[in-house]
């Protein structure tokens, strides 16, 4: 696991560029699944024939990152930038970039004091003029925080981009240890979900499943200035109830509960305040489908130290996969 | 089943929004023999359709929202305390001291805790947020975190009742009024012939999302929709601008910017034919009703919207006159005897 996360947090894979992570996780699942294709939008889809082959499950990891999008170029040479997605410029500055073509940049801020705001970012590749720059860098060009992971005490780590390499990661490892699932699952690995959920809704679309389940972080309420919230690193997969975009089905809640209970995988009870998940696009696909979401107790989101719990990630994997094998109902 | 008793009965069924299954079996029991075919959606919806009989009949869909506004189970904390999120718009200033059910594994009763005036210190007059309020179980740490565990939802503990002039109090009218719209509607229509296949759709999800009325209208494939939800009456605190919605008029037609003109424009003909009351109103947007996703369904379907004046939206008091019900039931079954 630990390998294919750091593998997978390498990768650059910014929201509407994900083809490079789609080419790493396509090779790593090839010769797990009974086809693999890619959608109209970059979606990846790995599916795996099940025994019951009238029902659906579609399981959902984002492959897009938040990052910067170049919106204009100053007569100095420095990078004005827009961001991509929930972007924190207080989380963003002094941070190292890379684009897409290698090239990299500091992101410094105009503003030396006061709320901190994106606006006020700019990059800075080192040019000297606008000219020089944009023989390396054009308007549209996105780029985002360079690669890092660190192993922290007790089976901690701490990279960028964990949002959500880890659930691609988890529903990687998943995928290759089922040897036959329930029903027809279909791994499906999402693009522009920091914008919108855009992927997971198109594909769900085309799947039309029965049941759904999104693999994701979510806050922890013992993170420094936490919101009251129940979740805690260390204890357990997050079984989702509520976020800002979804209220899960029921039937996938007690599912995912009764799967947790039955292997002994520690789990706990998810309600997030802030955010969104592909749950939503999935639930609202056609007709509807059960959606529910194993998430991934994270701190620090969206900053370049994400921070996570092998043992969680350990419990997440046991979860995903039991149901997978068991099914739903 | 006379018309306050109906309301009364389905007001009073619990169906927080995304946890509106729990409804399914009462609204199956009480109204499943009006319809031919009965369908539930994995997002909270019941459908229920009545055929004409004839082939090929064309396909008219009422839609009322089913689910209600609430809370939901965060935190247990020690003390018999639970904090709790909002599903869907709840207005924290109404919520000081109100008592709630909440619908664990045991319904228990429950009040938010409110600070006394005689114990309030400067500063404190400032809105109050949710994030900042606790609900008083008087139960042990060991028994909530059994019965009402994370995701447990919370509703408004109050109950239905007359007030004088054909007014009527409670909670969920916001949309159940509406339901019962349908359901009346169904009941006039009962021995008609009709050239239309009519649906009652009653959706799941509308307050946080239209969740339920998009999906299920996927399913139903309406060739004509009526959205049924309520609008705010003018009170005198309201704009001006407000006056022209009261309550006791009747319901109100809404001309907007996502519902269908041509079809809005059929429905006031009947009911100018049959001389049966409404208002109109004008509104620029998407009207914050299931209207706009019906409207946008599949490749689209002639949408109407019609609402239910009431006063106190979204509190344990929300205010309504029977008459405007029974005057948009009229106009419901007007429309379809004429299609």
């Amino acid at each position: 696991m630990y390998e294919t996360i750091k593998k997978y947090t390498s990768a650059f894979s910014v929201t509407g560029r994900e083809k490079y992570l789609a080419d790493i996780i396509e090779a790593d699942l090839s010769s797990y699944a009974n086809s693999v294709n890619r959608d109209a939008m970059g979606n990846l889809i790995v599916f795996k024939k099940g025994k019951d082959s009238t029902k659906k499950l579609m399981i959902a990891a984002h492959m897009d990152e938040i990052g910067f999008i170049v919106t204009s170029i100053d007569d100095n040479g420095f990078i004005k930038v827009s961001n991509v997605g929930g972007i924190n410029a207080v989380y963003s500055s002094f941070q190292i970039v890379r684009f897409e073509n290698g090239v990299k940049g500091i992101i410094v801020s105009s503003a030396a004091s006061g709320e901190l705001k994106v606006k006020d970012l700019v990059i800075d590749i080192g040019a000297t003029s606008k000219k020089e720059a944009l023989k390396k860098v054009s308007i549209g060009d996105l780029c985002s925080i360079v690669p890092s992971l660190t192993r922290l005490m007790n089976k901690r780590i701490a990279a960028k981009a964990l949002d959500d390499r880890i659930g691609c990661a988890i529903a990687a490892v998943s995928c290759k240890a089922i040897e036959t699932p329930a029903y027809d699952t279909y791994y499906v690995f999402t693009v522009q979900e920091e914008v919108g959920c855009r992927g997971s809704s198109t594909a769900a679309f085309s799947i039309m499943p029965d049941y759904s389940i999104a693999i994701d972080v979510t806050a922890t309420g013992d993170s420094v200035g936490a919101k009251a919230m129940e979740i805690k690193l260390g204890k357990g997969a997050a079984i989702k109830i509520k976020d800002s975009s979804v209220i899960c089905s029921q039937l996938m809640v007690d599912a995912m509960i009764s799967a947790a209970k039955k292997k002994n995988i520690p789990y706990q009870l998810e309600v997030l305040e802030a955010g969104g998940t592909d749950t939503h696009s999935m639930q609202l696909a056609g007709g509807g489908s059960h959606a529910g979401c194993i998430s991934v107790p994270t701190r620090y989101i969206h900053s370049p130290v994400e921070t996570v719990d092998l043992k969680d990630i350990d419990a997440c994997e046991k979860l995903l996969t039991a149901l997978v094998v068991e099914g739903i109902e | 089943m006379e018309l306050f008793e109906r309301i009364k009965a389905v007001t009073e069924i619990c169906a927080v929004s995304g946890r509106e299954h729990v409804a399914f079996s009462q609204l199956k029991q009480m109204f499943g023999d009006m319809f031919d075919e009965i369908f539930t959606t994995p997002t909270g919806s019941f459908v229920g359709i009545r055929r004409c009989g004839k082939k090929n009949a064309p396909k008219l869909l009422f839609d009322a929202h089913l689910d209600e506004i609430g809370c939901m189970v965060k935190k247990i904390c020690d003390g018999g305390f639970l904090k709790v999120t909002n599903i869907g718009g709840v207005d924290t200033k109404v919520l000081s001291a109100t008592e709630v059910w909440i619908h664990g594994k045991e319904k228990i009763a429950g009040v938010f805790a409110s600070i006394p005036p005689h114990l309030r210190q400067n500063g404190d007059s400032k809105k109050i947020l949710l994030t900042d309020m606790y609900i008083d179980t008087g139960r042990s740490k060991e028994y909530l975190e059994e019965n009402t565990p994370i995701g447990t939802v919370v509703t408004f503990k109050t109950t239905t009742e007359k007030l004088l002039n054909d007014r009527i109090v409670g909670k969920s009218m916001d949309d159940k009024l509406s339901m019962c719209t349908i359901l009346e509607a169904f009941d006039i229509l009962k021995n008609e012939e009709l050239n239309i296949d009519i649906i009652a759709q009653f959706s799941g999800g509308e307050e946080i999302g239209y969740v339920g009325a998009r999906t299920a209208a996927y399913i139903a494939q309406p060739d004509f929709a009526v959205a049924i939800d309520v609008t705010n009456s003018y009170v005198p605190e309201a704009p001006i601008r407000k006056k022209g919605n009261q309550l006791g008029n009747g319901g109100v037609i809404s001309y907007s910017g996502t519902t269908s003109r041509p079809f809005t424009k059929r429905f006031v003909e009947v009911l100018n034919k049959e001389q049966i009351p409404y208002q109109v109103v004008g509104e620029p947007g998407r009207t914050g009703t299931n209207a706009h996703v019906l409207q946008i369904s599949r490749s689209g379907v002639p949408t109407a919207l019609i609402s239910v004046p009431l006063k106190n939206m979204h509190t344990q008091a929300e205010t309504a006159t029977l008459s405007d019900v029974e005057n948009v039931a009229k106009a419901l079954a007007a429309l379809a005897k004429s299609m």
